[in-house]
C-alpha cells in the first residue's frame, strides 16, 4: 500500500514540473516586476530626485529636516508610538494566534476568518467608530460611569486613543503572521518535549516560543512599518500633540507646497525603516547563532 | 522478581472502536522487547499509553512497581524516540541532547559532561554544534537516540525509528541499536511492523493483531512455534496446510486425502500445520517423512536458491530448491517434496 | 508601507496624475474640482446642469479640493481638473506660485461682474464663514458670545476644537486676547501664539475637515468650536443641539479659478461667467446656505433665506472680512511654527 503510494508520488509531482519548466521563470515574474517597477520604483526614484532638487539642487531639504528640533521630535514620537503599538500587538496577538493554531479545524478557521473580518470594513469607518466608542457618551464612558467614575476618564483625543485605534487596525496582521508560523510547528515536537520531561511552561518557553520567533518578527516588522506611516487614525482620534511623520509630510505638501521638504522627510522615513529592517535582520541572525 | 514494566489488562477505546483490548505484558529490567504487528494492530497506541500521550480506557500500567497511567508524560521519566526523530530544529545537536537535562534543571557542568558522553556514544562528537537540518537522516536518528537516553530514563520507547531510513542505513542502525542497548542496558520497548527487524533486535517479541497480543516469546519461539495462524503467517515465510485431525492426534488429514504427521499433537479437530519453506526438501523422502506432490506454478532464481511456488494438497506451497535443480524445474510439472515430521508445527483452528 | 504612505501622500499629487485618465479629448467636457456634499448638490442643480443644457458641455466632477493637486497638475502638465474654487489666502498663494490662468478681456466680460469681482486671478463666487459654535447640551444657548468666552477655561470648562489652518484660528486668538476687530491685520504672530498657549490645554482636536468638525460638535465631544457655518447648519438639520454664534466670525470669499495651461481654458471661463450671474448665484447660495459674492444676488433672495448667510447685512457688525493678501503672506511661516508649537 505504502509502496504503491510512494511509487506514484514522484510521477505525479514530476509531471507538472516539466510542464512549468517550458516557461522561463523570469517570464512568470515579469508582470509582477513590471508592476512593482511602475507603481513603486519609479515614483520612489522620483521622490528621491525631488528631495535633492526642489526647489534647488543640494542637500538643503535634508539639512532643514535634520536641524529642526520639532521635526526630529515628531520622528522620535512616531518611532516610539510605532514601537509601543508593535509591543501591544505582540502581547495581544500571541495568545489569540496560539489558541487558533491549537484549536485548528473548523473552530480555527472560523476564528481566523473573524480575525480578518475587520479588513472588510473601511479603514475610515473603523477609525470613526472609535470616536463613538471612546467618546464622552460612548459605551466605554457609560461603563466607567456605571462603575462610579464620574466624570469618566477622558479617552478620545488622547495618545491612548491613538494606540487603541492603531492596535485595532494592525492586530490582525500580527495574529496572522504569528498564526502562520505556529500552525507550521510539528505537534510531534511538543510531544517530544513533554516526553523528554518538559512541563507545559518549559515546552512553551523553550520550544514553541523560539520556533514562533520568525512569525513574531515578521509580524512586528509589518506592524511597525505600517505604524510609521500612520496618518488618519492619530489625526482623527489621537491627542493633538501626537503628530505623526505622515501628517507632517501631508502638511508640507498640502499646506506649504514644499515638495522638496516633503520628499526629504519621506526619504528619511524610508531610511529609518530600512535601518530598522537591518537591525531586525541582525538580531534574528544573532538569535539564530545563540539559540 | 517483580517485572520492571507491567501492562495489566490495558485497553483503549475511541468511542465505539477498541484500538487496544485487554493487553497484558510483563517486561523485565534491561529487556529489549518488540511490539510487532501490522498497522492498526494497536502496537503504537499501546506505546503511546506507556509514554503517556494517550490515556488508558481500562487497565493499569506499572513502572518500577508504581502505577503511572495517571501521570503526565513529563513526570514518567521515559525516553522516547519518534518515528520522524522530532528533533528541535532551532537547537544545535548538543542543545537537543541536553534538553531533557536542562528542563530537569541539572547543573551546566553536568549537562555538558553527559552530552559529551552520549555524543561520543553515538559517534557525533564532531557535529555537536550543527543544527538537525545539517545532518543526514542516520545522524539525526542518533541524535534522537542520544536525547532519549541522556537522562537515564526508566524506559526507552522507540516508535518505528528506522522506517524512514533506506535499507543499508537501516541495517547499520540496527547494529548500532543492539550495541547501545548492550552498553546502556535500559529496558526498551520497540514498535515495528518489520518482522525481520524484530527478530534481529529483540529479546522477546509481542505479536499484535486487532488490538490484542497474539503471542509473546523469544524470536525463535514465535518463529518456530507460533501460537496462532496469524503469528505463523506474519512472521517469516510460511506454508500452512489446513485439514482435520486424524485418529492419531498428531496426524493431519488434508481434503485430498494426504495424511501428514506433525511434530506434536494437534489441539483442534479443524487444524493446520505449519512448515517453513527452508524445511521442505526435493526428491525421495526418507522413512517416516511427510511427502507431497507439488505442481510447479513458478520458479525464480534468487542466487543462493531457486524459489519454487506451486500447489499441493490444495494449498499454496513455496520452498527453496538447490540451484543445481534449476534445469529440471518446469512450470506445470510435478515435483516430489518432503519434510521431517518434527518440522511440521501444529496450528489451532482458524477461528482462533 | 511607510514608503507607500509617504509616496501616496506625495505622489498621489504628482505620479498619481500619470495614472489618471489622460484628458486628451478636446471634446465637450469640463472637469471641476468639487467640495462635495451640500456644495456639490447645489452646484449640480443650479450651475452644472443648466450649463450643460445651454452649451452641451458636460461637467465632470473630481472630488477633494486639494491645493497641492493644483500645483502638481500645473507642474506635470497633466490635468485632472480645469476649474477649482479657492479661498482668499490659497488664491494668493496660487497666484504667487503661478498656478492659475489669468482672466483676460477675451475670456471674461468684466462689465457683468461687480467691481471687486476679480481678485488674484479668481472670480468671486460665494462667501462662507468660520464661526464660534456651541453644543447646547451642557451650555445654554446665548451664554457664550465671543472668543473671550471661548478662551475662558475657568468659567466654561470642557474641551474645544479649532481649525488647524491658522488663517481662521489667528483672528480668533487675537480677538480673545483683546485685539480690536479693526487691528487684526497685519497679524501679530507672536501675540497670536501667546494667546493660543492659554487655550491649548482645552483643545481636543485641531480639525482639518468640515465633516470632522461637525461630528466633534454634534456628538458633544467638544463644548465649543471654531467651525465653518455650513457644518453647523448641517448638524442642526440633523437634530443636533448646536448653536451658531453670529458674532466675531470671519468671512471667506471663494473664487473660481482655472488651472493654468489647461487646454480647456476658454470653456472654463465660459462656465465661470455663466455661474456668477447674480440670479444663478442666488439660487446656488440659497440651497447651499452660502453668502453670495455679488450683492445684486440678494434681489432674488428673501429675508428668511438670508438668515444663515454670512453676507447677511444684519450680521455685518460681527463679521470680520479676511485680508487674503495679509494672511497669505504669513501662511507658510505660520504653518511651520504651528507644527512645532502643536507638539510641545
Amino acid at each position: 500500500m505504502s509502496a504503491a503510494l510512494t511509487g506514484l508520488r514522484p510521477e505525479a509531482a514530476h509531471r507538472p514540473r516539466t510542464r512549468l519548466r517550458a516557461v522561463p521563470t523570469w517570464l512568470l515574474i515579469a508582470p509582477a516586476l513590471l508592476y512593482m517597477g511602475v507603481v513603486f520604483l519609479l515614483p520612489l526614484a522620483n521622490t528621491a530626485w525631488v528631495s535633492f532638487s526642489d526647489p534647488m539642487p543640494g542637500l538643503h531639504n535634508y539639512i532643514e529636516v535634520l536641524t529642526t528640533p520639532a521635526y526630529l521630535r515628531i520622528y522620535r514620537n512616531t518611532t516610539l508610538m510605532a514601537l509601543l503599538v508593535t509591543g501591544i500587538c505582540i502581547v495581544m496577538a500571541y495568545p489569540l494566534a496560539l489558541y487558533i493554531a491549537r484549536a485548528g479545524g473548523a473552530v480555527g478557521a472560523v476564528l481566523l476568518a473573524a480575525t480578518g473580518l475587520s479588513f472588510w470594513i473601511s479603514f475610515l469607518v473603523r477609525t470613526y467608530a472609535w470616536t463613538v466608542i471612546l467618546g464622552s457618551r460612548g459605551p466605554v464612558s457609560q461603563v466607567a460611569r456605571w462603575m462610579g467614575y464620574d466624570p469618566p476618564p477622558v479617552l478620545l483625543f488622547t495618545s491612548a486613543a491613538s494606540i487603541i485605534g492603531m492596535t485595532h487596525i494592525l492586530l490582525p496582521f500580527m495574529v496572522l503572521s504569528i498564526y502562520v508560523v505556529l500552525a507550521r510547528i510539528d505537534p510531534v515536537l511538543l510531544r517530544a518535549a513533554s516526553g523528554l520531561g518538559a512541563t507545559r511552561g518549559q515546552t512553551f518557553r523553550q520550544v514553541v516560543l523560539p520556533l514562533s520567533m520568525p512569525g513574531i518578527i515578521s509580524g512586528s516588522l509589518l506592524v511597525f512599518v505600517f505604524c510609521l506611516g500612520f496618518y488618519v487614525t492619530p489625526a482623527l482620534i489621537g491627542s493633538p500633540r501626537d503628530l505623526m511623520v505622515a501628517s507632517l509630510i501631508a502638511t508640507q505638501i498640502e499646506d506649504l507646497l514644499a515638495f522638496g521638504t516633503a520628499s526629504a522627510m519621506a526619504m528619511l522615513l524610508l531610511g529609518a525603516t530600512l535601518l530598522m529592517l537591518a537591525v531586525y535582520d541582525r538580531a534574528l541572525g544573532l538569535a539564530n547563532l545563540m539559540k | 522478581m517483580r517485572p520492571h514494566l507491567e501492562l495489566i489488562d490495558v485497553s483503549k477505546r475511541y468511542g465505539a472502536t477498541a484500538a487496544v483490548q485487554g493487553v497484558s505484558l510483563s517486561v523485565a529490567e534491561g529487556e529489549f522487547i518488540s511490539l510487532l504487528g501490522p498497522s492498526g494492530s494497536g502496537k503504537t497506541t499501546t506505546l503511546m499509553m506507556i509514554a503517556g500521550f494517550e490515556s488508558v480506557s481500562g487497565g493499569h500500567i506499572r513502572l518500577g512497581g508504581t502505577t503511572v497511567e495517571e501521570l503526565p508524560p513529563h513526570e514518567r521519566n521515559i525516553g522516547m524516540m519518534f518515528q520522524n526523530y522530532a528533533l528541535f530544529p532551532h537547537m544545535t545537536v548538543a542543545q537537543n541532547i541536553g534538553f531533557p537535562l536542562k528542563v530537569r534543571h541539572r547543573p551546566k557542568s553536568e549537562i555538558k559532561a553527559a552530552v559529551d558522553r552520549y555524543l561520543e556514544m553515538v559517534g557525533l562528537s564532531a557535529h555537536a554544534h550543527k543544527r538537525p537540518a545539517q545532518l543526514s537522516g542516520g545522524q539525526q536518528q542518533r541524535v534522537a537516540l542520544a536525547r532519549a537516553l541522556v537522562f537515564e530514563p526508566r524506559l526507552l520507547l522507540l516508535d518505528e525509528p528506522l522506517s524512514a531510513l533506506d535499507k543499508n542505513l537501516r541495517e547499520q542502525m540496527q547494529q548500532e541499536l543492539r550495541r547501545i542497548h548492550r552498553q546502556v542496558g535500559v529496558t526498551t520497548i520497540y514498535v515495528t511492523h518489520d518482522q525481520g527487524e524484530a527478530m534481529m533486535l529483540s529479546d522477546r517479541i509481542a505479536v499484535f493483531n486487532h488490538g490484542r497480543i497474539e503471542q509473546v516469546g523469544r524470536p525463535d519461539e514465535v518463529y518456530e512455534r507460533p501460537a496462532t495462524r496469524f503469528t505463523a503467517s506474519f512472521i517469516g515465510d510460511s506454508n500452512i496446510i489446513a485439514g482435520r485431525r486424524g485418529e492419531a492426534a498428531d496426524i493431519l488429514l488434508t481434503a485430498d486425502g494426504n495424511a501428514l504427521r506433525c511434530g506434536s499433537p494437534l489441539a483442534d479437530a479443524q487444524a493446520a500445520l505449519l512448515v517453513r519453506p527452508e524445511k521442505l526438501h526435493v526428491g525421495d523422502a526418507p522413512e517416516g517423512a511427510n511427502r507431497l506432490s507439488l505442481k510447479i506454478g513458478g520458479v525464480v532464481n534468487i542466487g543462493v536458491a531457486a524459489m519454487v511456488t506451486g500447489s499441493a494438497a490444495g494449498q499454496e506451497i513455496c520452498l527453496r530448491a538447490p540451484v543445481s535443480l534449476l534445469p529440471s524445474l518446469r512450470e506445470g510439472e510435478t515435483l516430489p517434496v518432503w519434510w521431517h515430521a518434527a518440522d511440521g508445527w501444529p496450528l489451532p483452528s482458524p477461528q482462533e | 508601507m511607510t514608503i507607500l504612505t509617504a509616496r501616496r501622500t506625495l505622489l498621489g499629487a504628482t505620479a498619481g496624475m500619470l495614472a489618471a485618465p489622460a484628458l486628451k479629448a478636446q471634446g465637450r467636457f469640463l472637469y471641476i474640482n468639487s467640495w462635495g456634499g451640500t456644495w456639490e448638490r447645489a452646484a449640480r442643480q443650479h450651475l452644472f446642469d443648466p450649463f450643460t443644457a445651454k452649451t452641451g458641455i458636460e461637467i465632470r466632477i473630481t472630488s477633494g479640493v486639494n491645493f497641492a493637486k493644483l500645483a502638481a497638475q500645473v507642474r506635470t502638465g497633466n490635468y485632472e481638473y480645469d476649474i477649482s474654487t479657492l479661498g482668499g489666502p490659497s488664491l494668493v498663494q496660487a497666484e504667487q506660485s503661478n498656478l492659475t490662468e489669468r482672466p483676460t478681456d477675451q475670456t471674461i466680460d468684466r462689465g457683468k461682474l461687480p467691481s471687486d469681482g476679480i481678485f488674484a486671478n479668481g472670480i468671486g463666487n460665494h462667501a462662507y464663514s468660520t464661526n464660534l459654535a456651541v453644543n447646547t447640551r451642557n451650555l445654554p444657548a446665548g451664554e457664550v458670545r465671543d472668543w473671550r468666552d471661548f478662551w475662558n477655561l475657568q468659567k466654561y470648562p470642557g474641551r474645544r476644537a479649532l481649525p488647524r489652518s491658522m488663517q481662521w484660528t489667528f483672528p480668533f486668538a487675537l480677538l480673545a486676547d483683546g485685539v480690536a476687530k479693526e487691528n487684526i491685520y497685519p497679524i501679530d504672530m507672536d501675540r497670536a501664539f501667546r494667546s493660543l498657549d492659554k487655550v491649548k490645554p482645552a483643545i481636543a482636536s485641531w480639525w482639518t475637515q468640515g465633516g470632522q468638525a461637525q461630528q466633534l460638535l454634534a456628538d458633544g465631544e467638544v463644548q465649543m468650536i471654531g467651525i465653518w457655518h455650513a457644518n453647523v447648519l448641517s448638524a442642526k438639520r440633523n437634530g443636533a443641539p448646536v448653536e451658531l454664534v453670529w458674532n466675531q466670525f470671519t468671512v471667506d470669499r471663494t473664487y473660481w479659478v482655472v488651472s493654468r495651461g489647461t487646454p480647456r481654458a476658454a470653456m472654463a471661463f465660459e462656465f465661470i461667467q455663466f455661474a456668477v450671474e447674480p440670479e444663478r448665484m442666488a439660487r446656488f447660495c440659497i440651497d447651499g446656505q452660502y453668502g453670495p459674492f455679488d450683492t445684486r444676488a440678494f434681489n432674488w433672495i428673501n429675508e428668511e433665506q438670508t438668515k444663515d448667510m454670512p453676507t447677511n447685512p444684519a450680521y455685518a457688525a460681527g463679521a470680520i472680512e479676511h485680508e487674503p493678501r495679509s494672511i497669505g503672506a504669513i501662511m507658510t511661516a505660520a504653518t511651520r511654527r504651528f507644527e512645532a508649537w502643536q507638539i510641545q
